[in-house]
């Protein structure tokens, strides 16, 4: 059944065909949630209000842009509303400019779910900037702006979070930097 | 190839499985949602039906308290031709012998009552 199908099915309430959008694109979504949120059990929690939303709004998406586009702008949004609810206290670091390097060939290496773990498990305020500069395209002005901070703190929060994912990146045991890989074949 | 990018593309195409309980909290809240907007519809449908009843029984009220068709009132001559000004007479008109005063009040068409022979009763 085609994805256009579907979605006429959806936008008659029908339950199955909202079953079958959510068996197709939880996991993305849940892919999402993992990057942005804390814990599993509050990405979960954000998977539902999105597809709630999905749901509900679904008259209101134009076919123009892509459906699934859509939904990851939901979930986004739906993820940095609930960072803004709870205004950790911990959002945001001190500034502490570095050089950040990792290695290509080492991050060929460690799965997509892995990379999306050492994302969640970056601090929170890091974790909010990187997610929305690193992964999904947003710009400093925009995120200072959903944020409610300013552009110099963005960027610094990201050095931040690069040179922390760095750290975990290398902590992980599929993380074998180029320069050992061929000192190890010598 | 950047790192950067690579982890980006890694990110955005990372799968994760959910929870069965994420559907069904899904479902539940939806069949809430139904429910709701279902109630919702069915007290605006008792609403505009309680609305339409009072207009109705209002509208109806109203008819059957206004003033009969014919009415019998004491009418004071002074604009009727060749009655003296201390004569009092007795009309039957009907609602077509109405007009508006210019205040906005139902008052006799005397023009037009002196044209026809509904005097039923003189002096008194």
């Amino acid at each position: 059944m085609d994805l256009d199908s579907i979605l006429d099915r959806v936008k008659k309430k029908d339950r199955t065909a909202q079953r079958i959008l959510y068996e197709a694109y939880a996991p993305v979504l849940m892919g999402i949630g993992m990057r942005y949120m804390n814990h599993v059990q509050e990405a979960e929690d954000m998977v539902a209000e999105a597809f709630i939303k999905i749901f509900t709004r679904i008259g209101t998406f134009k076919d123009k842009g892509s459906f699934e586009g859509w939904m990851k702008r939901i979930m986004i949004n739906e993820c940095l509303m609930q960072i803004r609810k709870n205004q950790r206290q911990h959002l945001y670091l001190p500034i502490d400019d570095v050089e950040v390097d990792i290695d290509p060939v080492a991050i060929e290496k460690i799965s997509e779910e892995e990379i999306i773990r050492t994302i969640n498990t970056l601090p929170e305020g890091y974790r909010t900037v990187f997610n929305l500069y690193v992964i999904d395209g947003y710009k400093h002005r925009e995120i200072a702006e959903i944020l409610d901070i300013s552009i110099h703190t963005s960027k610094s929060q990201l050095i931040m979070a690069k040179r922390r994912l760095q750290q975990l990146l290398k902590k992980n045991k599929n993380y074998i930097p180029h320069e050992s890989l061929e000192a190890n074949t010598r | 190839m950047n790192p950067w990018k690579q982890i980006q593309d890694k990110a955005r195409n990372g799968r994760i499985t959910t929870d069965k309980r994420v559907w069904d909290t899904i479902e539940y809240q939806l069949n809430t949602q139904e429910q709701t907007t279902y109630k919702k519809a069915l007290y605006r449908s008792v609403w505009i039906a309680a609305a339409i009843a009072i207009f109705v029984s209002a509208g109806i009220y109203f008819i059957l308290e206004s003033d009969p068709v014919f009415q019998v009132e004491p009418l004071i001559s002074e604009h009727l031709p060749d009655h003296d000004a201390s004569d009092q007479l007795l009309y039957l008109y009907s609602d077509l012998d109405l007009e508006f005063h210019e205040k906005g009040k139902l008052v006799p068409n005397f023009k037009k009552l002196s044209q026809h022979p509904l005097i039923i009763q003189k002096n008194l």
